[in-house]
């Protein structure tokens, strides 16, 4: 008798429409894509000539630094570039966030 | 000059390496010269699926250390005169060879071919990475499940990384069940073609006569089946003819009263 009424019930239960079972999935999806796809930030310094001028280095480790703090990353797993380009110095800064 | 694609994933299992042998044999039957590459290395298997295993003299390590030349190292089809392999060594690691090894083979070989197809181990490691850089198109393959989808939007990422375009990358959705998507459980190529957002050169129906002509050493583009169109649609579409994507979806397999009689009497469905 137990058994007759569950499957009454189960019988009278509102099936989900197939297109609401796959938008389902694809929400699910497109949550976990997302979570992965984090958008890199562009952070802009302006540091004056002088102080570059003094100690490239200093700059170089104070960069790693940030990165280290920022992204919570090895300092290995940063690379900072210093070039100069048409009287403009460029700092490139690679961060392996793996 | 040959066209160079990868053939990648992210997610293993989802048939890269399958997709690399029927759609690399679906090209050479159209009479395009084709080389396929398997940068699988240390887990080699495009040697097995092409059926060529027994023929290999030399393999990528060879080339990497100078013995051979790269064309002294291709092993040709049996059946199909105009597809070669550039076979992986099962001893080595990944680590043996570097993207500008990949680079430098590939631009040997380039000039004798119509299209290269390098076939990339799993992940996004080294491997991957010598089988993308020397490549200027991606068929990122997948199977409609989660898990695969979003590691090929991650692979995806990658290629853009290394300079890749939207359009120099191509999805192929493998092992897609028309029943399943009807029911609402699984995606369909619409819901996987919005969330990656690139172009779907083809849609491969899952088929249990797959499996069987792997274990055969016969790639199913030889065999004629149902899914033999499938692969042919692909290689139309890298040739740059125009296929509708809908054409995939139609080829299955057949279970009318010819086939029951067809089966009976033993002959090919």
């Amino acid at each position: 008798m137990r058994g007759m009424s569950f499957w009454f019930l189960k019988f009278l239960k509102k099936k989900e429409r197939p297109e609401e079972k796959r938008n389902e999935i694809k929400k699910r999806l497109q949550t976990v894509v997302e979570s992965r796809r984090k958008e890199i930030e562009e952070y802009k310094f302006a540091i004056p000539v002088e102080r570059f001028n003094k100690d490239p280095e200093e700059i170089r480790r104070n960069i790693i630094r940030w990165a280290v703090e920022t992204f919570n990353v090895d300092k290995r797993r940063i690379k900072v570039e210093l070039q100069e380009k048409e009287n403009q110095v460029i700092i490139i800064t690679n961060v392996s966030l793996r | 000059m040959a066209k160079v694609f990868v053939v990648t994933s992210g997610k293993g299992g989802v048939g890269k390496t399958t997709i690399t042998a029927n759609v690399g044999c679906a090209l050479a039957k159209m009479g395009d010269r084709v080389c396929l590459i398997d940068a699988d290395i240390g887990l080699k298997n495009l040697d097995v699926v092409l059926g060529v295993e027994n023929r290999i003299v030399y393999t990528i390590i060879d080339v990497v250390n100078g013995n051979v030349s790269p064309k002294e190292a291709l092993v040709r089809h049996k059946i199909l005169k105009n597809l070669f392999l550039l076979p992986a060594s099962q001893i080595a690691t990944k680590e043996m060879v570097s993207p500008d090894d990949m680079k430098r083979i590939v631009k040997e070989l380039s000039k004798d071919f119509d299209y290269i197809l390098i076939d990339s181990p799993a992940g996004i490691e080294r491997g991957f990475r010598n089988a993308a850089s020397p490549a200027e198109a991606a068929l990122v393959v997948t199977t409609p499940e989660i898990p695969s989808i979003s590691d090929a939007d991650r692979v995806v990422g990658l290629l853009e990384n290394f300079g890749y375009s939207d359009d120099d990358i191509k999805v192929i959705i493998n092992r897609i069940k028309p029943k399943m998507v009807k029911k609402g459980d699984m995606l369909s190529k619409e819901d996987i073609e919005s969330i990656l957002a690139l172009e779907i050169v083809g849609a491969i129906p899952d088929s249990e006569e797959v499996i069987a002509a792997t274990n055969r050493g016969v790639p199913i583009v030889l065999d004629g089946t149902y899914i033999t169109k499938n692969y042919e649609n692909i290689a139309q579409r890298i040739r740059g003819e125009e296929v509708p994507l809908e054409e995939d979806l139609k080829s299955s397999p057949n279970k009318g009263l010819l086939s029951f009689f067809k089966n009976l009497f033993g002959r090919k469905g």
